[in-house]
């Protein structure tokens, strides 16, 4: 996969403010195929569900607290669809929490890439989307 | 009612068991066993066996071992070895494995005895009040821990944001796109000042002393009225009030605050972006010895499911506003400390009902 690649993005979190600084950030690393926001885990999921694999790469940032459904919830709940779907996903927990518990329950799930603190910069997720090969 | 201290009397020869019982039946209830899977049975059936006396020399089991076995599954009643003979290695073994309370001589006087228990009896609810407060004092701990957790998180979140924000702002010269961020971040400060005034709030009920005055609800209803009316035009939201306070009505002033501005906030937070005659309506009431306050709104309601938890700390039912997982928590801790109520009853997208009640002796 060349440099400039472009991805699907998916951005989970209960917050309007993280949701468009979310968005900001990934308009600039200009490597976006498409960006769909949801303040509500269960939509997602639903999402996903619905849409399946898409022939690019879809990265999904993903919120750790969120009322109803949160970040911990809807990995179970991901984990649920086949390998052939998940194939197609690259998970990484996007979060505010300084909590060791919650970083290693976090990693512990297998589509989960890595844990990212907030804020990220553009570079930074440019970097790793470089990574995601 | 206090009642009689429960003793439990092991002895294989059934003579000592009932002149035990004639002794002692008239002050303490007594147990007795001939044998040890009987003693267990009585301890299974009677929790609240206080001490328990054992012979040491017995058939099945001596005295120390019987203790043993009950240091494991009944390590709360206080023992005590009853022997007949001057034998040094039974007491030992008694002290060390068993972990007697006291040593009883054969043939015992009842003084002996009934001071014995009574001792006895005094350092098992002294033990019992330790373990409970030590209990207490772990329970308040993991909740403090829980608490800090979420408030670490709640307090930094919005920085967080800002910061995002300041990110994308300093590196564009569009101005549209700066001063979108600067509302965002505008926006994520409120909440962040919202977050803090609840948790003010939280420390006004947890460490204030009541102040119980009589209530002005004239003053408090223009208060109310001059704040939630401006909000309630911008949100085109009626807000109707019904003050039917009959008689002098005697609280705290602060922590009816408290409760009133949270529940009135929250109904015109929580409501329908759809509907077109939006109401929050407030009725003060006074009945026979209670104060009865309801609002009531027609907004989105609450998913039945999460009727019993959102008065838990940091519990949210919905995404669709901001929200602290405080409000209504402290609503609940400031009726707690007014001795009051509070009942809820919703219905998704039709509204919800709180009804207040405070005693007003």
């Amino acid at each position: 996969m060349q440099d400039n690649a472009l991805f699907n993005f998916i951005v989970v979190d209960d917050s309007p403010f993280d949701i468009r600084i979310a968005e900001k950030i990934i308009e600039r690393t200009g490597r976006q195929q498409s960006i769909r926001t949801f303040d509500e885990a269960q939509m997602a999921l639903e999402h996903i569900g619905a849409t399946g694999r898409q022939e690019q790469l879809t990265v999904i940032l993903l919120d750790v607290r969120m009322p109803v459904m949160d970040g911990f919830d809807f990995m179970q709940d991901f984990e649920q669809f086949p390998d052939a779907l998940k194939s197609g996903f690259r998970v990484f927990f996007l979060s505010s929490s300084m909590n060791q518990s919650d970083i290693s329950r976090a990693t512990s799930y297998p589509s989960v890439v890595s844990f990212l603190n907030k804020p990220i910069s553009p570079a930074k997720l440019g970097e790793i989307l470089d990574r995601l090969v | 009612m206090e009642g009689k201290i429960k003793v439990l009397y092991l002895d294989d020869e059934q003579n000592n068991l009932l002149s035990f019982k004639a002794a002692f039946r008239r002050d303490y209830t007594v147990l007795t066993a001939l044998r040890p899977d009987e003693a267990f049975r009585h301890l299974e059936e009677h929790r609240d066996i206080t001490v328990v006396i054992s012979d040491q020399r017995m058939p099945e089991k001596s005295g120390v071992e019987f203790f043993e076995e009950l240091r494991v599954q009944y390590p709360m009643p206080v023992r005590m070895l009853c022997t007949g003979y001057t034998d040094v290695e039974a007491v030992i073994a008694a002290i060390n494995r068993g972990h007697v309370f006291r040593y009883i001589q054969k043939p015992w006087s009842e003084t002996d005895i009934r001071f014995a228990i009574e001792e006895g009896h005094k350092y098992f609810v002294a033990t019992s009040l330790l373990e409970e407060t030590n209990r207490e004092l772990l329970k308040a701990n993991t909740e403090l821990d829980k608490f800090s957790h979420s408030v670490t998180h709640e307090l930094r979140s919005p920085i967080l944001s800002v910061m995002g924000a300041i990110n994308i702002a300093q590196s564009t010269d569009n101005v549209a796109e700066i001063k979108e961020m600067l509302s965002l971040a505008g926006k994520a400060m409120q909440r962040l000042d919202n977050f803090i005034y609840n948790m003010h709030d939280y420390y006004t009920i947890q460490r204030g002393k009541l102040n119980t005055a009589v209530i002005d609800f004239d003053k408090l209803i223009s208060d109310l009225t001059d704040i939630y009316t401006i909000a309630g035009k911008t949100n085109n939201v009626r807000f109707e009030i019904s003050n039917e306070v009959m008689e002098e009505v005697n609280s705290d002033q602060t922590v009816l605050n408290i409760i009133l501005s949270n529940l009135i906030s929250n109904a015109f937070k929580y409501q329908s972006k759809t509907r077109v005659d939006r109401f929050v309506k407030l009725v003060i009431r006074t009945e026979e010895g209670k104060c009865i306050i309801e609002v009531s709104d027609n907004g989105i309601g609450i998913n039945e499911a999460h009727l019993d938890n959102i008065f838990d700390m940091f519990f949210r039912a919905t995404n669709e506003e901001f929200g602290s997982g405080f409000g209504l928590y402290n609503v609940k801790d400031a009726l707690k400390k007014l001795n009051g109520e509070i009942k809820v009853s919703s219905a998704r997208n039709e509204g919800s009902l709180f009804t207040v009640t405070i005693p007003n002796p």
